[in-house]
């Protein structure tokens, strides 16, 4: 398994950075849990990395998932990103 | 164009809305004033509400969209113009100037608390009350000489407090089974909005749109994941997220555009009165919609924003 802890601040620079870790641990074909508990700013640069690695991982059938942030839930919402990225709403991706 | 070059555009924009704005008042105080004086003072205000809004000054924002509301209700001949209402009005357009100082670094935030209650409690008066204007004047007063400003942020905002001050706000889709309502297709301006590689590199930050749009009443309907790449090809500074909203039908399309002054030449915006999501001009969805969806909406209410 795979645990990738997010920056406080998630900005282009803290995005950069942890994209390198998400494609290392996609290459290992693990398991990838991703700790949003320390995340305090977030905004759309932050949530897309999270949304490009939940889709990411879903294509190549490797389990992922992401800790509880009520911060990073409540932008989520915000976006229509909640199902994608927590799985507790239905999904806003071309709502059906 | 960065960020940098569009606050300076907007901060132009405040000086010459600020100008306009005084010009107007003062010839309201002259008495030598007509219909076109009282517009012209409203939109002043109304366009650095607009911009404000689009580059997350809130605080300016909150307290225009206050004293827009009265300009409004005072150009649609709801409130008789007496000396008592010109008087909160020029203590309002200073209370402006200062919040234009502030987000320009050169004064603290102001203390606008007893300002927006006086333009909150004219607002609500029965006819602009000759009573009620000339306490609220009086009350005015007195906060502004005991006040004491806090200091100035610059430009340095609380994202994650706007964003969790909004998203409180947002009703679920269904899981929580409330406000769960499918949008009422009919009579609703459909909007799609997609930010471009622009709108991120340069520092902006969309969800500030959206929360504007939230302003206009929008409820958001979908979002557009389809030109999210696979996590190889994933550019940091690009930008990938769209959205499908509803607007209420009274919405002119005008007050959307206003809202994207700032950053048009970086965002894509497609209306659409159908009852279909709005396609969106370029690229086409990844996720092709063989039948008009039935929408389903997140509420995006006004009423808790900051």
């Amino acid at each position: 398994m795979a645990r990738i802890t997010m920056s406080p601040i998630m900005d282009s620079d803290a995005v950069d950075g942890h994209l390198d870790e998400l494609k290392a641990a996609f290459a290992r074909g693990c398991r990838i849990v991703i700790d949003c508990g320390g995340v305090a700013q977030i905004g759309t640069v932050g949530l897309q990395l999270l949304a490009c690695a939940v889709r990411s991982a879903q294509h190549r059938d490797i389990e992922i998932s992401l800790t509880d942030s009520e911060l990073v839930e409540t932008t989520a919402k915000l976006a229509g990103l909640n199902e994608l990225l927590f799985a507790r709403q239905p999904s806003l991706d071309m709502v059906k | 164009m960065k960020i940098e070059g569009i606050q300076d555009i907007f901060f132009q924009e405040c000086d010459e809305g600020l100008i306009q704005a005084e010009a107007g008042l003062l010839a309201l105080q002259s008495g030598a004033y007509d219909d076109e004086t009282i517009n012209t003072i409203f939109r002043a205000v109304h366009s650095i509400k607009g911009g404000s809004g689009a580059l997350g000054f809130t605080a300016l924002q909150h307290f225009t969209h206050h004293f827009e509301s009265l300009l409004d209700q005072i150009r649609n001949g709801d409130h008789a113009i007496t000396s008592d209402l010109v008087a909160t009005l020029l203590g309002a357009f200073d209370t402006l100037a200062d919040h234009v100082a502030a987000i320009r670094g050169e004064k603290p935030e102001p203390d606008d608390a007893a300002m927006l209650a006086s333009l909150k409690m004219i607002s609500t008066a029965e006819n602009g009350s000759a009573t009620a204007i000339a306490e609220t004047v009086g009350a005015v007063a007195v906060a502004v000489a005991v006040a004491d400003p806090a200091p100035a942020d610059d430009l340095d905002f609380d994202l994650s407090a706007m964003i969790d001050a909004l998203g409180s706000d947002l009703c679920p889709l269904d899981g929580d089974g409330e406000q769960a309502d499918d949008c009422d297709a009919g009579g609703t301006l459909g909007l799609y909005v997609r930010p471009l590689n622009g709108a991120i590199a340069n520092g902006g930050e969309p969800l500030f749109l959206l929360r504007e749009l939230a302003d206009l009443g929008a409820s958001l309907c979908a979002t557009d994941l389809s030109h999210i790449p696979d996590i190889e090809d994933f550019d940091p500074r690009a930008s990938y997220l769209g959205w499908h909203l509803d607007l209420p039908s009274s919405t002119a399309r005008e007050q959307v555009e206003e809202i994207f002054d700032f950053v048009e030449e970086d965002c894509i915006l497609h209306f659409s009165t159908d009852d279909s999501f709005p396609t969106p001009p370029v690229p086409a969805l990844a996720r092709p919609v063989g039948s008009p969806a039935r929408r389903r909406c997140v509420t995006l209410s006004l009423d808790h924003l900051p």
